[in-house]
């Protein structure tokens, strides 16, 4: 969404991140992970991720993010 | 004297026990290579399961093994705020603490830091203890 040169000149780190755990995964069992963003500002992002268990249709965990837009020149 | 923590995912990224009692831990880690992300710095999910691992140690320590069997613990929610970064060659020390203990949940808390004292990350969790129906 951002793009690869905004990326490089003013990459994005994680602030803040509050995951709920559903259910378990085993071994043998494939999980998938869907992201989207909530929205994306010029100094943070807030976004969602939510984690699947192919095996039986579960969710396994779901997650909000806040990241922030680091300015060039952060240490 | 550090010992391998006991769990395979937490070996597997390469922490050791440096010291747990009940319902304390502390462990740590030489971040290297495999542990940086597309940034080059330190990935977040090091930090967060180093944090997970502390204050699931902890609790361990505090139940005991037989209580451990009987009814698991496992994480059902983590509150992080990743405060600074770290980079490959920094030696991470991560402490967890619980703050309650009942017969359902326990809570915690841990704290990612580097051997200067610098503080990387906090967290706050919540564990469920999974007690068997029958």
């Amino acid at each position: 969404m951002r793009g690869l040169e905004a990326l490089q000149t003013t990459p994005h780190a994680t602030v803040d991140m509050n995951v709920s755990f559903l259910s378990g995964a085993v071994p043998g069992d494939v999980v998938e992970c869907e992201a989207k963003t909530l929205r994306v500002g010029r100094s943070v992002c807030f976004a969602e991720a939510e984690v699947r268990n192919r095996s039986n249709g579960r969710i396994v965990a779901k997650g909000r993010f806040t990241f922030a837009i680091l300015s060039r020149g952060y240490a | 004297m550090p010992e391998p923590p006991g769990t395979p995912f937490t070996e597997f990224i390469g922490a050791m026990l440096d010291e747990a009692g009940e319902g304390y831990s502390r462990l740590t880690l030489t971040c290297g290579p495999d542990h940086l992300g597309l940034d080059g710095h330190v990935h977040g999910g090091i930090l967060t399961a180093l944090m997970d691992s502390s204050v699931g140690i902890a609790i361990s320590r505090l139940r005991g093994t037989e209580a451990r069997r009987r009814a698991p613990h496992a994480t059902i929610e983590m509150n992080t705020t990743f405060l600074a970064r770290a980079d490959e060659g920094d030696d991470l020390v991560v402490e967890g603490r619980i703050t309650l203990s009942t017969d359902a949940i326990v809570t915690g808390e841990s704290e990612v830091r580097l051997a200067s004292g610098k503080v990387l990350a906090r967290g706050r969790l919540t564990f469920a203890i999974i007690r068997r129906s029958g």
